[in-house]
C-alpha cells in the first residue's frame, strides 16, 4: 500500500495507482471503491494514529475524522501537487494533532505506562515487541509534533522531505524535530540503555 | 556514540514493531471501516471530478453551478423582497404616522392631566371604576 507501507518502488507504484483509481470511483458515488479504499487505509492509519497519540482510542477517532475528510475532499486533491499518499497522511496528521491538542496535554510519563502497557509482564513478551512498548511508553513526554516526525520516520520510512510536506514544515523543522525528540527520550530510556549493554 | 547507536536501535524496533496488537484492536478497525461504509452509503461527495481531464484542482466554490445556484437563489430573494414591499410599508405605517397626534407635545396641559393621561391603573382600581 503506497500511502502507508514502505515497500518496493513497483509495488508503491501499483498501490499507488490502485488508490488513485479507487479515489476516482469515490468521487464518481461508487460506493464500494470508497469501502474498498477505507479497507487499504484504515490499519496502517490506525498504526500510525496509535504511535502518534498513543491511545487506541483516539487514534480510532483521528482515523474515522481523517475518512469523513477524506470522502468530502476527495475532489480537491490534485494529484500534481503531490501523491495521494503524502496528501492522505497529512490528513491523517492533521487530525490526530488537533484531537490531542483539544483532548488533553501530552500524558505524564507514569501516567503513559499505565495507557500503553496496562500489563506488567512485559518479561513475557517477545524482546523486539518488549523494546516497541518501552519506547512507545517513553514517547509520550514529547510533543505531539515530535512523536509524528519519529513516528513518520521510523515506521514509515519517510525522508525528511516526505515528513516536511506532511507536517508542513522544513526539511531542516523535521532535523530539528527529530534531534529534540531523541534528546529528550534518552533520559527516558536511561534504563534501557543498561539494558541493551 | 553507544548510546546513540542503543536508541536508534530502540527506536528502530519501535517503528518496525505492530501496534496492533491488543485486544480492542480488531474491533476499532472494524468500527473504522463500517464508518467508512456508511459515509461511502451516504452518496457521493461532490459531483465532478479533477482526477479525469485536466487534472486542475478546482475548488467546489469555483464550480460554475455553484455559482449559478448562489444567483438564482439571490434573484429569489430580490423578487420576494420586491413583491413584499408594500405588505410591509403597510405594517411600518401607523408607526411613522405623522397624522397620529402626539397629545402631550402639542396640547397644553396641566400637571393633573399629564397625570391622568399617563398613569395606569392597578386592576382593583379599575375594577372600583
Amino acid at each position: 500500500m503506497a500511502a502507508m507501507t514502505p515497500a518496493t518502488p513497483a509495488g508503491n507504484r501499483r498501490a499507488a495507482q490502485a488508490e488513485a483509481l479507487l479515489l476516482q470511483r469515490s468521487i464518481d458515488g461508487d460506493p464500494r471503491a470508497f469501502a474498498a479504499l477505507a479497507r487499504m487505509l484504515a490499519r496502517p492509519a490506525l498504526a500510525l494514529g496509535i504511535r502518534v497519540l498513543g491511545d487506541r482510542a483516539l487514534a480510532e477517532d483521528a482515523v474515522q475524522e481523517a475518512l469523513t475528510r477524506l470522502w468530502r475532499e476527495a475532489r480537491q486533491f490534485d494529484p500534481e501537487r503531490g501523491s495521494f499518499a503524502a496528501w492522505w497522511r497529512r490528513m491523517l496528521v492533521n487530525c490526530a494533532l488537533d484531537g490531542r491538542r483539544r483532548l488533553k496535554p501530552v500524558a505524564a510519563l507514569d501516567e503513559a505506562e499505565s495507557i500503553a502497557d496496562p500489563s506488567p509482564s512485559a518479561a513475557g513478551l517477545a524482546e523486539a515487541a518488549s523494546l516497541a512498548a518501552r519506547v512507545q511508553q517513553a514517547t509520550a513526554v514529547l510533543p505531539a509534533r515530535q512523536r509524528a516526525a519519529l513516528a513518520l520516520f521510523y515506521a514509515d520510512g519517510l525522508s525528511m522531505a516526505e515528513i516536511g510536506e506532511i507536517l508542513e514544515t522544513t526539511e531542516k523543522a523535521v532535523e530539528g524535530l527529530l534531534t529534540r525528540g531523541r534528546a529528550a527520550l534518552k533520559p527516558q530510556l536511561a534504563g534501557l540503555r543498561e539494558e541493551l549493554e | 556514540m553507544m548510546a546513540d547507536r542503543k536508541l536508534e536501535t530502540a527506536l528502530s524496533a519501535w517503528g518496525r514493531a505492530d501496534p496492533l496488537q491488543g485486544a480492542g484492536d480488531e474491533a476499532a478497525l472494524l468500527r473504522i471501516l463500517q464508518h467508512a461504509d456508511t459515509l461511502a452509503l451516504s452518496g457521493p461527495p461532490l459531483p465532478g471530478s479533477v482526477l479525469s481531464g485536466s487534472a486542475t484542482a478546482a475548488s467546489s466554490s469555483h464550480h460554475p453551478r455553484r455559482w449559478l445556484g448562489s444567483l438564482s437563489a439571490l434573484a429569489a430573494a430580490l423578487v420576494i423582497l420586491a413583491l413584499a414591499a408594500p405588505l410591509i410599508q403597510k405594517t411600518m405605517a401607523p408607526v411613522f404616522n405623522d397624522e397620529v397626534p402626539t397629545v402631550l407635545a402639542d396640547a397644553d396641559l396641566d400637571d393633573g392631566l399629564v397625570f391622568a393621561l399617563l398613569y395606569t391603573p392597578t386592576n382593583d382600581e379599575e375594577y372600583q371604576l
